[in-house]
């Protein structure tokens, strides 16, 4: 039972569409999911059925072992953090105002509600000195979503929800939230579950995937078993559409492998993972295990890169990319 | 202009009078109006019927209205009040519903997905949202109320109608500005107060 959350054949329908059919998967505590898939695959109505903003139809959803259905949804709810892609602040509150209103509905008083507040804005990077007073409208679509996010954490939640929180802003601002986010994921250890059609999101923050298709659950697990063992050829190509974005093009092949070794370099010194990986693949199947070396023309320096370096190469391009 | 300076006191009874009357009015409107605007933004078929209804009773003339009004509740102020209030009903009732159904949905959804309860939900995101549109309504009606009025005086109820009303069958112009003119003051100052209250909620 160490699953912070259980979801088991889980469907919905609304009248004969079934828009989610019987999901299952699990969330093991402390660990950052993303679910992921093509629009309309279900992954938005699967995530607002863990709060029971939409009722499931049949199944049955565990949130730290106790099933769901069987908690008050208002009670539940306070229980979960919720952070959706339209942010949903408050205009009419301050900035502290919104962080704190969920304290505010349990009662909790008011010196504590600020002092929670203040601590949540500066750990989302929003320092309460210069921010708590203002309006939502005074802020960034960045900004505000780092409130969002603030506002999800304060009441110390078991487990976050997430709904493309970081669609609606430039990727500049995506790529700094991102960071954000997986440094308070780190720091807090929570467990958070996040709806992203983003794949390079979903590889740079997660450390497990559910993908998602036609409502159904067709594989979940970390981001290499699902890149390396993929289990269905839906899978592949859906992974193999953001390859390229998922920073073995970035990353140069040379840091992986050991200086020294002769002859005709086969590629050039600064040559990405992507290119070693592509190289590899025009040469004949038989030649395919044989090393790699990579070089400039004068052959003043080369490097030589062994299989099990490119392994180590792509592996670590997924743990990083962003 | 003369008779207004000649008989100060007078003005000042008939003042009383009008603004007890419209303010009398526009209570009661608000009074139904905020419950019964509530009850169409929440149960969606009930919207139409009642906005409907509302609008009907917004196309009795005034004075017909009046002339209905006074075999049950007879002459005086209580009928004029009930009358005028049926007018500013409609207009707070509609701007009750309007406000309170445009409240963006992903506010109602973070609202429920933090864990407000329906009524928190309502007490503390949708009222507020709402309050500047429901204000704007007041604003509408207690204006409207309060040129509506001077017909009042025709059942006895007084108010600025009282010189109009005289002024007319007399033909004296002089009394009849000295009775327009206040009306006219009574409805600017009214709509600056609430309009200064409306900006102050806005912000």
């Amino acid at each position: 039972m160490s699953d912070a959350l259980r979801l088991e054949a889980v469907t919905k329908s609304y009248g004969s569409t079934a828009v989610v059919k019987g999901a299952s998967f699990a969330v093991k505590t402390g660990q950052f999911c993303a679910i992921v898939g093509p629009s309309g695959c279900g992954k938005t109505t699967t995530l607002k059925m863990i709060n029971r903003i939409i009722e499931p139809t049949s199944g049955r959803i565990f949130i730290e072992g106790q099933d769901a259905a069987a908690i008050d949804p208002v009670q539940l709810r306070r229980r979960i953090g919720y952070v959706i892609q339209q942010v949903g602040l408050f205009p009419h509150m301050s900035v502290e105002d919104n962080v704190a209103a969920v304290l505010r509905i349990t009662g909790r008083p008011r010196e504590e509600r600020r002092r929670l507040a203040h601590a949540m804005l500066d750990l989302v990077g929003l320092p309460a000195s210069q921010y708590a007073r203002r309006r939502p409208s005074a802020l960034s679509g960045g900004q505000q979503q780092r409130v969002g996010v603030a506002r999800a954490l304060v009441a110390d939640p078991e487990l976050i929800l997430m709904d493309e929180p970081f669609a609606a802003v430039d990727p500049v601002v995506r790529k700094q939230l991102q960071d954000e986010l997986r440094r308070i994921q780190a720091e807090t250890g929570k467990t958070i579950v996040f709806v992203t059609h983003d794949l390079p999101e979903a590889f740079s923050l997660a450390s497990h995937i559910v993908i998602f298709k036609d409502g159904q659950v067709v594989q979940a697990g970390g981001p290499e078993e699902l890149l390396f063992a993929p289990a269905s050829p839906f899978v592949s190509d859906y992974l193999a559409e953001s390859r390229e974005l998922l920073g073995l093009r970035f990353m140069q092949a040379r840091g992986f492998a050991t200086p020294g070794g002769g002859g005709v370099p086969d590629l050039p010194g600064d040559a990405s993972v992507l290119d070693v990986v592509q190289a590899l693949a025009r040469r004949t199947v038989g030649d395919r295990l044989a090393p790699i070396l990579l070089g400039d023309a004068q052959g003043a320096q080369t490097w030589q890169l062994q299989p099990q370096d490119l392994v180590r190469a792509i592996v670590g391009a997924v743990a990083t990319s962003g | 202009m003369d008779y207004i300076l000649g008989a100060p006191q007078v003005i000042l009874e008939l003042a009383l009078q009008h603004l007890a009357v419209s303010g009398g009015a526009v209570l009661i409107a608000l009074l139904l109006g905020l419950p019964l605007g509530i009850l169409a933004a929440k149960v969606r078929w009930l919207e139409l019927p009642v906005l409907t209804f509302a609008g009907l009773l917004y196309l009795i003339p005034s004075l017909a209205l009046f002339a209905f009004l006074i075999p049950t509740l007879g002459l005086g102020t209580q009928t004029a009040v009930v009358g005028l209030s049926i007018y500013s009903l409609l207009v707070i009732m509609r701007n009750v519903a309007i406000g309170l159904g445009s409240v963006p949905e992903p506010l109602r959804e973070a609202a429920r997905g933090i864990g407000m309860t329906a009524g928190q939900s309502f007490r503390l995101v949708e009222l507020p949202l709402a309050l500047p549109l429901i204000i704007a309504g007041v604003r509408i009606a207690t204006v409207m109320t309060i040129g509506i009025a001077s017909l009042a005086a025709y059942i006895g109820a007084g108010g600025f109608g009282v010189l109009i009303f005289r002024g007319i069958a007399t033909a004296d112009n002089d009394l009849i500005v000295a009775g327009a003119l206040p009306t006219a003051l009574m409805a600017l100052a009214c709509d600056a107060l609430l309009r200064r209250l409306e900006r102050r909620l806005r912000r």
